[in-house]
C-alpha cells in the first residue's frame, strides 16, 4: 500500500512490492492472485481502519455530536500518522476506478463495513433528535466524508497554515450543523 | 487580431484533446504525439504552444477550474440570499459533471493521481485553481457580511463546500445513486448552507 500510494498503481510492480516486503515474487502471488486483487485488499484495509474507528465510537453512550468530534479526531490522526492509507485511496482507487469496476464487487462495496457504520451513526443521531429526519443517506454520507476528504486533499497540497489536528472542532461543528 | 484568436482557439483545442486523452489513458500513458494526432497537428507544433506535457496538464487544470469559477462569478454577482447562491452553484456544478464528465474525471484521475507532477513546479495545483478559489472566498465573505454565514477558517469552509460535491461526483461514478444526481442538489445545498450558517437550526421551524 505504501508503494501504491507513493508511486501509483501502474508504477508499482509486484517485484517492487516483493522487495519492500522482503519476500519472493512467487511467494506474493501465493497470497494475492494479481496486483488488482492486492490493490482491492488494500482498499478494504484502508476503509477497514476507518470502519473500526467508527465502530468503537458507535458503541459509546454519548451524543451524536460528541461521536462526530471523536471520529473527526481519529480521522485527522490517521492522515497524520499514516497518510499512505488515505493517499492510497485518493491516488490508486480514484485513478483506477475502471479496474475495480470489472469485478461485481465495486469499490463502494469494498468499503461496505465503513458505510454501514456511518449509517449507524446517522440513525443514532436521528433517533436522539439531534439530526434532521428523513435525510438521504448519500447526502449525509457526502457531508460527513466529503469535508474530510477535501481536507485531506488540502493537507496533501501543503496549504494548511495550522497543525491539522487543531481544525478538529471547526470541522466537527460544521458537519454537525449540516446534519442537524 | 485574427491570427491571435486562432492561436487561442488552437490552444483550446489542444487542451481539450489533452483532457480527453489524459482522463482516458492516464497522464503517464499519454504521449505528446498522441495528443498531436488527436488535434491533427505535428508533435513539434504542440511545443509551440506548451513547453511540456506537465505544462499542458497544468493548463488543463486551470481550464477545468475556470469553468467552475466563471459559473460562480455570475452567481456571486446576483442580489440573492447566500442560501440561494449555494443552491445555484450546486446545480451548476452537477450540470458541468453531467455535460463534461471528462473534466471531473480528469481531475480525479490525473490530478489526484499524479500530484507530484504539479507540485514539482513553483505553483502547485491548488494555485492553478486560484480564480475558482477566489470566487469561493467571495461567496463566503459576502455571506458572512450579510450575517448569514459564520466566520470560520477558509480551508474548513472550502472543504465543506467542495467536499460533498466531490464525494457526489465519486458516487455518481460508482453508479450507486438511486436517483438522478440533480435530484440530490437541493438537499446537498441545504446541508452545505446549514453547515456554514451562523446559528444552529431551530428544530421547530420547518
Amino acid at each position: 500500500m505504501k508503494l501504491f500510494a507513493r508511486k501509483g498503481f501502474y508504477h508499482t510492480t509486484v517485484p517492487l512490492l516483493a522487495k519492500e516486503l522482503k519476500m519472493s515474487v512467487g511467494n506474493i502471488y501465493n497470497y494475492f492472485p494479481s496486483k488488482i486483487n492486492l490493490a482491492k485488499s488494500a482498499v478494504r484495509f484502508a476503509s477497514g481502519i476507518l470502519a473500526s474507528s467508527l465502530h468503537k465510537i458507535n458503541q459509546k453512550d454519548i451524543s451524536a455530536k460528541e461521536k462526530i468530534a471523536l471520529f473527526v479526531e481519529d480521522y485527522l490522526e490517521i492522515i497524520q500518522v499514516s497518510p499512505e492509507v488515505i493517499e492510497f485511496f485518493l491516488r490508486v482507487y480514484l485513478a483506477n476506478r475502471d479496474l475495480f469496476e470489472e469485478d461485481e464487487n465495486g469499490g463502494f462495496q469494498l468499503a461496505e463495513a465503513f458505510v454501514k457504520e456511518v449509517e449507524v451513526l446517522l440513525q443514532y443521531g436521528v433517533k436522539h433528535y439531534e439530526f434532521r429526519k428523513s435525510q438521504d443517506l448519500f447526502v449525509s454520507f457526502s457531508v460527513l466524508t466529503g469535508i474530510l476528504g477535501a481536507f485531506t486533499f488540502l493537507s496533501g497540497e501543503n496549504v494548511l497554515e495550522k497543525d491539522i489536528a487543531s481544525y478538529r472542532d471547526e470541522i466537527a461543528d460544521a458537519i454537525y450543523k449540516g446534519l442537524s | 487580431m485574427r491570427e491571435l484568436k486562432s492561436k487561442e482557439e488552437r490552444k483550446f483545442n489542444i487542451v481539450m484533446a489533452a483532457i480527453k486523452l489524459f482522463s482516458r489513458e492516464g497522464f503517464y500513458a499519454t504521449r505528446v504525439p498522441d495528443i498531436a494526432k488527436e488535434v491533427g497537428m505535428s508533435a513539434g507544433n504542440i511545443y509551440n504552444y506548451f513547453h511540456s506535457k506537465e505544462d499542458l496538464a497544468k493548463c488543463a487544470i486551470r481550464y477545468c477550474t475556470n469553468v467552475l469559477a466563471k459559473k460562480l462569478r455570475e452567481i456571486n454577482a446576483m442580489q440573492i440570499p447566500t442560501r440561494e447562491k449555494i443552491e445555484r452553484f450546486v446545480v451548476g456544478y452537477f450540470e458541468v459533471v453531467e455535460k463534461f464528465p471528462e473534466l471531473t474525471e480528469f481531475f480525479l484521475r490525473v490530478y489526484l493521481a499524479n500530484r507530484e507532477v504539479f507540485s514539482k513546479s513553483c505553483d502547485n495545483g491548488y494555485e492553478c485553481a486560484s480564480e475558482f478559489i477566489e470566487e469561493v472566498q467571495r461567496l463566503l465573505d459576502d455571506g458572512v457580511a450579510a450575517g448569514e454565514l459564520k466566520e470560520e477558517d477558509f480551508h474548513v469552509a472550502f472543504s465543506m463546500m467542495m467536499g460533498p460535491l466531490g464525494c457526489f461526483t465519486f458516487l455518481t461514478g460508482e453508479n450507486v445513486l438511486e436517483k438522478n444526481v440533480m435530484k440530490y442538489a437541493p438537499h446537498i445545498a441545504e446541508d452545505i448552507f446549514l453547515a456554514l450558517s451562523q446559528s444552529q437550526r431551530n428544530h421547530h421551524k420547518k
